[in-house]
């Protein structure tokens, strides 16, 4: 922040007259001829300003160098073409070494500049002034033979029509009535350089000679003359004065004489050939012709006053040296030469080091704190009277001033883009150039503004977009006119704000997206399989080009690929909060839009907690929020190899504890993993069990997940609280902590106390959350496979059985000890936790294997079941497994089992616990079997099929005739065909059609609103239930307890069948 | 007595040690019971410990963050650091924070603050230097020779790359 100078001044001041020189000098390219002087001259004035200041400093070899710019600029000003590329380049050349040395002002005076001045000596060679043609006239000229009267001497005038018009405003029109007031014109001779007339007017030194005669002496004719660009020769001198017979005397009526008429024939007869120099070729005629010297006016006329084809030609001579001034009004949009041209002579802005825009940042974030803590003691206090009166509109005045400070000094760390923009018209022209393309670059939008860091954090991804639509997007000419496009390609960048974040468009009219060669690409690299593929629309395939394995493997030649880099360009602008998208049209073009926020500084933010600690969480990585409680916490949390998941509609989403991941200084191992899923898994059931299970349900204990995106990845974490929400201002982390990869910075809270920042893809590295191995969705699931995944618990009983029951049905699992087994007659039972538990050994009710008993067992006690508590005994338990379960029925028919399944190669009994239940006390039935004649027909619509087949057996025991639909709009259909039925039991959560839009439906169905209808569902809370309600469901049963939901089908249909 | 003579009487009674050297300032504090102490030069300020926001996966040696004054600041465990255990915050804990000019804003965790010392140059023994990088005893710069005790000089500018280098 110290000044460090005057010399630091003139860098800087150096540096930005170089930007100039740079745009400029582009600009040559650019511009029509007109504007060649005016920009040559403005380059020259900043050379000389860098090389005022070089040598001012004792910078020698900077002053050296531009010392040698100034010659060749000269040198180019003295001409009337403008100069070419590699004048251009040599003098571009010129400016970056300059630049260089700026930069490292300690190794200038021993820098080597040699090459470059020997590049600049060979330039200037090429780029000498024209020198002026040879001495044309001799004394034994024959036009000398007939000197009119009284003209004595004879000259030679030599003169470089542009220059002369350049430098003195003489235009070769009033140059040649100036001479033909001087004397008279013997003869002239115009030298016009190679080139071919009839296509267009030549450029290049236009030299005349002419041979006058003139009562003039030298000295006289030379102030006469007037130009400090026409230099004069005598040819021959006054005679002797020798009194010769018929010499006139010298004519010394002001030396204007008029011509005579036979001059004009003369003249025309000796109308210059036109040659070409240097090297002679012949030029047309008929372009001569217009281009001979004016004829001298007619005897009679005014001298001087032209003649019509005079004045044509006057026209053209005009337009042979163009009217320099004309500053083209930079229609083509070079938007970044022109403005820095305004740049380079505004003076409304001044420099300022950016440590105390740093600090002022600092100041404003502090009294934004002080700010809240007056609003907050004045809300919480409530002054009464008086003091409110006198406090509040202080307090209320503070908040504006902060807000409107705060805004500003937003605003004073945003530059515009153009800044960042300046640089690319060079590179795309260096790139074209050597590529061999032609590619024009357009900027749109420079005034637009961005926060410095983010556009500092822009700059390489950009220029990495840039350099592959030279590369990659824009065709040769060649192929370019053969696709009927125009030679030369165009890239278009353009920015502007939208809906609070920045619109940077990169578009090219180049070849575009290959879409077909990207998927064989994805393929090749194994980046994706085709059903995947087959899936992704267009937008996402093009994103495929931004992957990591995509860029690596592309070679040079790859004429789909973007190719190198791509994904850099993404990283880079993740870590901006940017989004990236890709458009294209093959064969015709491609377009980049990138989406950045305002600033990086100040960002709306999540505030969790985890214990009693706060933790932030940008606005921009989090995706939604979800709360699950109650059975959803079994139903809905799976397990996946070894990662809790989470069913989230259609996708999966891994889930972490951040209590686990702070207690956890290092990186999970798999271990580690398979340790906090085996600690959580059972607390999942004792953490509905403990909660009571009056009816069935369970008190609801939330669990909080924030499903977060990292990069493109969804994850869930797990915390204890959701507090609120608040814009905080981002302090990165102190530099000793930097390693700590799962926080990105910390903030102040505003009660003042610091909280950390999570980042979401730190924190999913330090979890190892495995993206690859997260099981893909199943792929466009059919209306039979829905929902299939459960988690069971597998166990044993005897030694030869694998036994199966869905852990929804499972209200706990407890280790008993079988010494406190008691006895009454037949039955054994336990006590545990006040109550008698019923003990259920499998093979007094199924033909099974009998077991060993050990010491030491395990006892599972089911939900729902409503009579006496039963527990069944088990011998060990093998696992949970989360199953596509399709049960089988016709492998073993046996009461007391729903099915069997093969699970981990072996066939498994799956239990019906309620059927067990019965088989137990058969007293307590079913309600009673209905008549065939009035049996009633149950429309059951459910997804999963192990409720199907649950549900289907209790109605049809109890004598209910069932139709399956296995979701909404299968019931429907069936509605539809056949209205027949006497009560509809659904569930809610089903995929294509839920139960409440089934409800919706059916209710808006005049012919199907009558009928009764009853869910049948997990979902357990009292909004639930209201919903159900007000969908149009008459009754919410929560599966399933078969007792309760047996009477109720039995009062639902019968109410049906009274008249 | 001769001049010469008076000016060798003189001489004698002048402390015989190194050519007087300017003494230096130093801030104490105590960790646990033992006295140690920083050049005043290198401290910014001493404040009340403000509350701390603990960072998970920082070294033990980092109690966590604090808000000074809008500024957010690294607060380290030096007891911890210097391998006598860790701290614990009482009424009498104090925040000793550095200046600028040694690294981004942090200051460390005293049990109770000093007095500020004077120590002249032959008060002062240097700390042999340890080769071992963990080794505690790097932080130590010397040890001052007080009347009552020892005064063991923490070097300031060690803290910070210990800290960084613990972070994995």
């Amino acid at each position: 922040m110290a000044n460090r100078g005057p010399i630091q001044e003139f860098v800087s001041e150096a540096k930005e007259h170089l930007a100039n020189i740079t745009d400029d000098l582009l600009g040559l390219e650019r511009e029509r001829a007109e504007s060649l002087h005016y920009r040559l001259d403005r380059i020259f004035r900043a050379v000389h300003s860098v090389k005022g200041g070089a040598g001012f400093f004792g910078c020698k070899t900077i002053e050296r160098i531009a010392h040698q710019m100034e010659t060749l600029l000269d040198l180019a000003r003295s001409r009337t073409e403008p100069p070419d590329a590699a004048w251009i380049d040599g003098l571009l050349a010129g400016a970056d070494r300059i630049v260089g040395l700026l930069d490292d002002l300690a190794g200038e005076p021993s820098a080597d500049i040699d090459e470059l001045l020997a590049h600049f000596e060979r330039l200037g060679r090429i780029y000498e002034p024209p020198s002026p043609p040879p001495p044309r006239f001799l004394p034994d000229d024959p036009a000398l033979n007939a000197l009119p009267a009284g003209h004595d001497h004879v000259y030679e005038i030599t003169v470089e029509l542009g220059e002369c018009f350049r430098r003195e405003g003489e235009s070769p029109l009033s140059l040649l009535g100036r001479l033909q007031g001087l004397g008279h014109i013997l003869d002239a001779h115009l030298s016009v350089p190679e080139g071919d007339l009839t296509e267009q007017l030549p450029r290049g030194p236009l030299w005349y000679q002419a041979l006058l005669s003139s009562s003039l002496a030298e000295a006289d004719l030379l102030r006469a003359l007037g130009l400090r660009t026409a230099s004069v020769r005598l040819v021959q001198g006054p005679p002797v004065p020798v009194v010769i017979e018929g010499q006139a005397q010298p004519d010394t009526a002001g030396g204007l004489s008029e011509p005579e008429p036979s001059q004009p024939a003369e003249l025309i007869a000796a109308a210059p050939t036109i040659a070409p120099t240097p090297t002679p070729a012949p030029a047309t005629a008929a372009a001569a012709g217009a281009l001979a010297v004016p004829t001298p006016t007619p005897p009679a006329a005014t001298l001087g006053r032209p003649v019509p084809s005079a004045q044509v030609n006057a026209d053209l001579a005009g337009q042979l040296v163009g009217d320099a001034e004309g500053e083209a009004a930079g229609s083509s949009a070079a938007g970044a030469s022109a403005r820095s041209v305004e740049r380079g002579s505004s003076s409304s802005t001044i420099r300022i080091p950016v440590a105390l825009v740093d600090q002022l940042m600092t100041l404003a974030g502090e009294l934004v704190l002080v700010r809240n803590q007056a609003t907050r003691v004045l809300n919480e206090h409530q002054p009464q009277g008086d003091l409110d009166t006198l406090f509040r509109p202080i307090v209320q005045r503070l908040d504006l001033v902060t807000g409107g400070m705060q805004e500003a000094v937003i605003r004073m760390r945003m530059q515009p883009v153009g800044i960042l923009f300046n640089k690319f018209p060079r590179l795309v022209r260096d790139l074209a150039r050597q590529l061999g393309k032609q590619i024009e670059l357009t900027i749109q939008g420079t005034e637009v503004e961005l926060d410095k860091t983010i556009l500092e954090a822009l700059s390489d991804p950009l220029t990495h977009l840039i350099r592959n639509c030279c590369d990659h997007g824009i065709e040769p000419p060649g192929v370019r006119v053969a696709a009927g496009k125009p030679a030369t390609g165009t890239i278009t960048l353009s920015a502007q704000h939208i809906g609070g974040q920045i619109a940077i468009e990169v578009r090219d009219d180049g070849r575009g997206i290959d879409l077909e060669a990207v998927r064989r690409k994805a393929l090749a690299q194994g980046l994706r399989t085709a059903q995947e593929l087959a899936r992704l629309s267009d937008k996402e395939l093009y994103s495929l080009i931004l992957l990591p394995g995509f860029s690596t493997a592309t070679a040079v030649t790859d004429v789909s690929g973007r190719g190198v880099g791509m994904d850099v360009v993404k990283t880079n602008l993740d870590r901006l909060s940017g989004v990236l998208e890709i458009e294209s049209q093959f064969g015709r073009g491609t377009v980049f839009k990138l989406r950045l926020p305002l600033t990086l500084a100040i960002i709306p933010c999540l505030l969790v907690a985890v214990h009693s600690e706060r933790f932030a969480i940008p606005q921009k990585d989090l995706e939604e929020l979800v709360c699950l409680y109650g059975e959803e916490l079994l139903t809905r949390v799976e397990y996946a190899f070894d990662q809790e998941v989470i069913r989230l509609r259609d996708r999966l989403v891994p889930l972490v504890r951040l209590s686990d991941i702070i207690s956890q200084p290092r990186p999970f191992t798999p271990a580690v993993r398979a340790e906090l899923v085996r600690k959580h898994r059972p607390k999942l059931m004792s953490h509905t069990a403990k909660s009571g299970e009056e009816a069935g349900y369970a008190v609801p204990v939330p669990m909080y997940v924030a499903v977060l995106r990292a990069g493109s990845k969804r994850y869930g974490l797990i915390v204890d609280r959701i507090l609120n929400t608040e814009e905080i201002v981002v302090k990165p982390m102190h530099a000793a902590l930097k390693r700590l990869g799962c926080f990105s910075g910390a903030t102040i809270l505003g009660d003042g106390r610091v909280a950390l920042i999570l980042s979401t893809e730190g924190l999913a590295r330090h979890a190892g959350i495995s993206f690859d191995n997260e099981p893909r969705p199943a792929p466009s699931r059919r209306v039979a496979d829905t929902s299939e995944l459960q988690t069971v618990l597998l166990f044993r009983y005897g030694p030869h059985e694998q036994f199966a029951m869905p852990l929804a049905m499972i209200r706990r699992l407890e280790p008993i000890r079988m010494n406190r087994i008691e006895r009454i007659g037949q039955q054994e039972f336990i006590t545990s936790e006040g109550e008698s538990i019923f003990i259920v050994r499998l093979d007094h009710y199924l033909s099974v294997s009998r077991c060993e008993d050990r010491s030491e067992m395990l006892l599972l006690l089911p939900k729902y079941v409503r009579r006496r508590p039963i527990g069944i005994l088990l011998s060990e338990v093998i696992d949970t497994e989360l199953l596509n379960v399709r049960l089988s029925t016709a492998a073993i028919r046996a009461d007391g089992l729903v099915g069997t399944a093969i699970v981990r190669n072996q066939m498994t009994l799956f239990l019906d616990v309620y059927r067990l239940a019965d088989l137990i006390e058969p007293q307590q039935k079913a309600p009673p079997m209905i008549s065939r004649a009035d049996r009633k027909r149950v429309l059951v619509v459910e997804d999963t099929q192990f409720f199907q087949h649950l549900v289907r057996s209790y109605l049809e025991t109890a004598g209910y005739e069932v139709v399956m639909a296995s979701n909404g709009q299968e019931a429907l259909a069936y509605l539809e065909q056949d209205r027949d039925f006497d009560l509809i039991v659904s569930d809610i959560e089903m995929p294509l059609m839920d139960g409440w839009a089934l409800a919706r439906a059916i209710r808006a169905n005049p012919r199907l609103a009558k009928l009764p209808l009853v869910a049948l569902t997990t979902l357990s809370s009292e909004q639930d239930r209201a919903k159900a309600l007000e969908c149009g469901f008459d009754q919410h049963e929560v599966k399933v307890d078969r007792e309760r939901f047996l009477a109720m089908v039995a009062r639902m249909t019968q109410s049906r069948s009274k008249p | 007595m001769t001049k010469s003579q008076q000016l060798i009487e003189q001489s004698k009674a002048m402390p015989s040690d190194e050519p007087t050297a300017r003494p230096i300032h130093v801030c104490t504090f105590r960790l646990g019971d033992a006295l140690y102490g920083v050049e005043i030069a290198a401290v910014k300020e001493v404040n009340i410990l403000p509350p701390l926001t603990p960072i998970p996966h920082a070294p033990k040696s980092v109690c966590g963050y604090v808000n000074l004054r809008g500024q957010i600041h690294l607060c380290l465990d030096l007891k911890q650091m210097l391998g006598l255990g860790p701290s614990t915050i009482t009424a009498q804990t104090r925040l000793v924070v550095f200046q600028a000019s040694l690294g981004e804003p942090f200051g460390v965790l005293v049990d109770q603050i000093g007095d500020i010392v004077q120590l002249q140059a032959n008060q002062l023994e240097p700390q042999p230097t340890v080769s071992d990088p963990a080794d505690p005893s790097q932080l130590l710069t010397g040890v001052g020779k007080l009347e009552a005790e020892l005064l063991l000089l923490v070097n300031v500018r060690k803290i910070l790359p210990l800290v960084e280098q613990a972070t994995r």
